[in-house]
C-alpha cells in the first residue's frame, strides 16, 4: 500500500530547498551587487516559502518571511538602493526560517529573535502587514505576483468594455496589454455588435473581446487588470482549464458546449441544431443561434486549450519527477542484493554443474550490469549542491575572523553519489574552515608577503579512475612541517631517532587531538577534527593526503569512490580466505615466479620500473600458506604502483560494500566486507591505505 | 486631422480618407463614411492609402461602415498598399478580422 508522507513534511523539506536558493542568490548578490537576476532569485524563494507557510498557519515564519520579501520587492521595483544590511538581515532570516520548520513556529525565543530582524528591515524600508493569502497587499500586488512560481491555469475572459471606455480614458487594449504582461493571452475581438453609421456614437465602444489568458498568477492578479473598468464593463472570468486536469480530457470540450457554456445559445437551441445532421457550427450559423465570429471563438477556444493539453502531455511525458532519496536508497540497495543474488546463482549454478542454469546466469548478467549502472546513475548529483553550501561558511568566517577570503570552485559538475555527497559534508567543512582560520592570513601580513590581501580558499574535483578526486586549496601561508614534526615528536607520535617523509609528518595533523596552534580560535585550533576527517573519509572508502608549500598555501586531497552501493572488484585468496582488490585500481595481474624479484623480495621489476610490493600474507600475518603459484596483483593510485601478493586469483565479483562495524573500523589495510554468492565474506583491501605503507617502507 | 474625397463614377462611389482614423477624428470619419454609404452608388470603394494610422475607434467605424453597406445590400471593399506592420498589431492584439477589409494585405 502506498503511504503519502505528511504534507507539512512536504513543504518544510521544498522549503529548505527554496532557503538554500534564497542564500545562493544572497551572496551571489553580496558578490556582485549589479545582478539583477538574484533579485528576483531572492524574491521568488521568499514569495513561495510564504505562499506555502500561509497554508499551514505558519504566522510566524510568515511573518517574517513577508517583511524580508517586501524588501526584496521594494529592492526589485527600484524603491530602495542594495544595501550590505539586507544581505546580512536576508541570511539571518534564512537561518531562523529554517530553525522554525526545525523547531516549529511557536519557539519564544526563535519569536522574539524574528521580531529583531523585522524591525532591523523595517528601518530600512516600512512593511505593509501580511495578507492572509499571502499574494495581495504589498510586494504582492500584480506585478510582484509576476513572480509567483504557481501552476498554470487558463482563463476564459468575456470582457464587454463600457460604451463610454474611450471617453473616460478606458482604452479596452491598454487592459489587453495589461493582461498579456500575465501570461499567454488569445484574443478574439468580435465587431458584430459594431451599429451601423446612422446608430453608432462614433466615439462609443461596441467591439466584445473573448479572451483566453494561460498564467501562473492566480485569480486576483487577473481580476485586478479589471479593478478600474469592472463596474461599468461586462466582465466574466472562468476556469477553463489548469495543470491538475489529467490527460483523460485532452479531447477537452465539444463545440456546442462550449458556445452553451459562454452563454451564446441554450441547450434547447444546441439540441435543435444537432438534429439537423449538419456540420455543427454551419448549422449554429445557418439557424441563427449564433454569428460566425461567435462559433469562431469557440473553435479557437477549443484548439487552444486542446493544444495546451498536449504540450503539457509532452512537457510531462519528458520532464523529470522527484523521488524521494530514501525510496532511491532502497531501490539502490535492492538491485544491490540483486547483484549479490545473481552472483549467487552464478556460483550454484558452477557448483552443479548444471549448464541451463550457468547460461541463464550469463544472460542475466548484462541485465543486471545495465540495471546496476542506471540505479547508480539515478544515485548521482553534481557537487555543486555540496560546494555551494560552504560559500556561506567562508563568508561568515571571514567576517567573523576579521579576513577576507574569497571562495572559488571548479569541476562542480562532477557527478557523485548523493549519500557520499551527504558524507563530504562534515570532514569539507572542517578542511575549509582550517583553510581560513589557520591557510589563509589577515589581509596585512598577506600585502607584506607581495600577495594579494584577498586569500583564496579553491575547491575543485574532478574524475580520477572510479572515483573522484576533491581537492581545497589555499594560497594562504602553507604548513610549517618542522613545526609538526617536532609537537609529533613531544608528543611522542614520531620518534625522534627516525627520518620521515613530509607526507608521514603531514600525516601526524589526522591523528586525535593533534594541533600546532597553541590558541584555540572559537572556529578551529582545538585537534578536534582533522582525526575524524580522515576517519569519515575512510569510511567511504576514500583517502585524504596533504600538499603544502611554505608560504604558498596548501592543498588537502580528498579521493572518493564514486559510489558506496555497488563495487566491482577481483577475488583473491591468501590461506583459504577471501580479499577482494577494487577492480579501477588493478593494472595486470602476474604469476610471481615470473616477476623479477630485487632488494629481499620487497621491489620487483616491472616493466622497466622498479615497483614495491606488499605481500598480503605475510602483511595480514598468515605466514607461510603453502601456495604453489602465487600471484602479483599491480595497482595504481596517484601515480604510485605497487604489487600485492596473493596466494590464488578468483573471478571478478560485483557486490554491495558492507562496513566492518566500530570493532574492526580501525583493522589497517582493510575498508569493508562483501558476502559472497555461497555466504563467505570477503574483505574489501583499503588500496589507499597499502600504498602509503608501501611508500614509506621504500622511503626508509 | 482627417482629410477625405468622395468620388462617384461608373456606379461606383470611392471615398478617399487621408490622416488619422483616431478617437479625435471619429466624428469627421463617422460622417464621411456615412456620405460614401449614402451615395447614390451599386459599390462603394474605401481607398485608405493615404490613412497614416488608425486606433481601435477608428478600425470600430470600419466595421461600422461595412455593417452598414451590407445592410443596404452593397458591397464595400477596401483599397489601401500593404498594412504597416503597427496597424497589422494592432488587428492582431485586438483579435479583429482585417481580411474582411484587407484581403491579401
Amino acid at each position: 500500500m502506498e503511504v503519502h508522507g505528511d504534507p507539512l513534511d512536504t513543504f518544510r523539506e521544498e522549503a529548505r530547498e527554496l532557503l538554500s536558493e534564497l542564500e545562493q542568490a544572497l551572496i551571489q548578490l553580496e558578490e556582485d551587487p549589479t545582478d539583477v537576476e538574484q533579485v528576483h532569485r531572492a524574491f521568488r524563494s521568499l514569495h513561495t516559502i510564504k505562499g506555502s507557510g500561509n497554508m499551514f498557519e505558519l504566522e510566524n515564519l510568515v511573518s517574517l518571511t513577508h517583511a524580508v520579501e517586501s524588501a526584496f520587492a521594494s529592492l526589485r521595483d527600484g524603491k530602495i538602493s542594495l544595501d550590505q544590511r539586507l544581505i546580512d538581515l536576508g541570511l539571518k532570516a534564512r537561518d531562523l526560517i529554517e530553525a522554525f520548520l526545525q523547531e516549529g513556529d511557536d519557539s519564544t525565543l526563535l519569536v522574539s529573535q524574528a521580531e529583531e530582524v523585522k524591525a532591523a528591515v523595517c528601518e530600512i524600508v516600512p512593511i505593509q502587514p501580511a495578507s492572509s493569502s499571502g499574494s495581495a497587499s504589498g510586494p504582492s500586488s500584480p506585478a510582484a505576483d509576476a513572480d509567483r512560481g504557481g501552476a498554470a491555469t487558463t482563463y476564459r475572459i468575456l470582457f464587454e468594455p463600457a460604451l463610454d471606455s474611450f471617453k473616460t480614458g478606458a482604452n479596452p487594449l491598454l487592459l489587453l496589454k495589461e493582461l498579456g504582461e500575465l501570461g499567454e493571452l488569445i484574443t478574439i475581438g468580435s465587431p458584430q455588435a459594431v451599429p451601423t453609421l446612422d446608430q453608432i456614437d462614433p466615439e462609443g465602444c461596441y467591439i466584445r473581446f473573448d479572451i483566453l489568458l494561460t498564467t501562473d498568477r492566480g485569480l486576483e492578479a487577473v481580476r485586478d487588470v479589471f479593478i478600474f473598468v469592472e463596474d461599468e464593463a461586462k466582465i466574466s472570468i472562468d476556469v477553463i482549464d489548469d495543470t491538475s486536469l489529467t490527460d483523460a480530457d485532452l479531447n477537452y470540450k465539444r463545440l456546442g458546449d462550449i458556445l452553451v457554456e459562454r452563454g451564446d445559445i441554450s441547450g434547447a437551441e444546441l439540441d435543435a441544431a444537432v438534429s439537423r445532421r449538419e456540420f455543427l457550427g454551419e448549422a449554429l450559423v445557418r439557424s441563427g443561434y449564433v454569428t460566425r465570429e461567435q462559433v469562431d471563438s469557440a473553435l479557437a477556444e477549443q484548439e487552444y486549450v486542446r493544444g495546451l493539453r498536449r504540450q503539457r502531455q509532452t512537457g510531462e511525458a519528458s520532464s523529470s519527477i522527484k523521488v524521494k532519496t530514501d525510496k532511491l536508497d532502497s531501490l539502490v540497495n535492492l538491485v544491490g542484493e540483486f547483484v549479490s543474488m545473481h552472483a549467487s546463482l552464478t556460483t550454484l549454478a558452477e557448483t552443479r554443474h548444471d549448464e541451463d542454469m550457468r547460461v541463464l546466469a550469463e544472460q542475466m548478467e548484462n541485465l543486471v550490469r545495465e540495471m546496476r549502472d542506471l540505479s547508480i546513475d539515478m544515485h548521482m548529483v553534481p557537487i555543486e549542491v555540496l560546494f555551494m553550501g560552504f560559500r556561506r561558511l567562508v563568508r561568515d568566517l571571514s567576517g567573523d575572523l576579521g579576513k577576507s577570503v574569497r571562495l572559488t570552485m571548479s569541476g562542480t559538475e562532477t557527478e557523485l553519489d548523493k549519500n557520499v555527497i551527504d558524507a563530504l559534508k562534515d570532514p569539507l567543512l572542517h578542511i575549509i574552515r582550517n583553510a581560513v582560520d589557520h591557510g589563509i592570513e589577515p589581509a596585512d601580513r598577506r600585502e607584506a608577503a607581495g600577495k594579494p590581501r584577498e586569500g583564496t580558499v579553491h575547491l575543485h574535483a574532478f574524475y580520477a579512475g572510479a572515483g573522484v578526486v576533491i581537492e581545497v586549496q589555499d594560497d594562504g601561508q602553507g604548513m610549517n612541517v618542522e613545526r609538526i614534526r617536532e609537537k609529533a615528536v613531544s608528543r611522542n607520535l614520531l620518534d625522534p631517532a627516525e627520518t620521515y617523509s613530509e607526507e608521514e609528518i603531514l600525516d601526524c595533523i589526522f591523528l586525535p587531538g593533534f594541533s600546532t596552534t597553541d590558541t584555540a580560535t572559537s572556529v578551529s585550533g582545538r585537534g578536534v577534527g582533522m582525526d575524524v576527517v580522515r576517519r569519515n573519509i575512510e569510511q567511504l572508502g576514500g583517502s585524504v593526503r596533504i600538499e603544502t608549500s611554505p608560504g604558498s598555501g596548501s592543498t588537502i586531497r580528498i579521493r572518493i569512490p564514486l559510489t558506496l552501493a555497488i563495487v566491482e572488484g577481483l577475488l583473491a585468496t591468501i590461506g583459504g580466505d577471501y580479499f577482494m582488490v577494487n577492480l579501477a585500481y588493478i593494472v595486470e595481474c602476474l604469476e610471481l615466479a615470473a616477476v623479477n624479484r630485487k632488494s629481499d623480495n620487497r621491489l620487483i621489476d616491472y616493466r622497466g620500473h622498479l615497483v614495491p610490493v606488499v605481500d598480503l600474507r605475510e602483511y595480514f600475518g598468515y605466514g607461510d600458506t603453502g601456495a604453489t603459484n602465487p600471484q602479483i596483483i599491480i595497482v595504481a593510485l596517484d601515480g604510485d604502483r605497487i604489487g600485492l601478493v596473493v596466494d590464488q586469483l578468483q573471478d571478478n565479483y560485483q557486490s554491495v560494500i558492507k562496513s566492518l562495524g566500530k570493532v574492526y573500523e580501525r583493522a589497517e589495510g582493510i575498508s569493508g566486507a562483501v558476502i559472497l554468492g555461497d555466504g563467505t565474506p570477503a574483505l574489501f583491501l583499503d588500496v589507499d591505505k597499502l600504498v602509503r605503507v608501501s611508500r614509506a617502507e621504500v622511503q626508509r | 486631422m482627417l482629410q477625405s474625397t468622395l468620388e462617384a463614377t461608373d456606379g461606383t462611389a470611392t471615398l478617399e480618407l487621408a490622416g488619422d482614423l483616431s478617437f479625435e477624428t471619429a466624428c469627421e470619419v463617422r460622417d464621411a463614411l456615412s456620405a460614401l454609404v449614402g451615395a447614390d452608388s451599386d459599390a462603394f470603394v474605401l481607398d485608405l492609402s493615404r490613412v497614416e494610422s488608425f486606433d481601435l475607434l477608428g478600425v470600430q467605424l470600419l466595421f461600422s461602415a461595412l455593417h452598414s453597406a451590407r445592410s443596404a445590400g452593397k458591397n464595400l471593399s477596401v483599397a489601401m498598399g500593404p498594412l504597416e506592420p503597427r496597424m497589422e498589431k494592432m488587428f492582431t492584439f485586438a483579435g479583429l478580422p482585417r481580411d474582411v477589409f484587407f484581403q491579401g494585405g
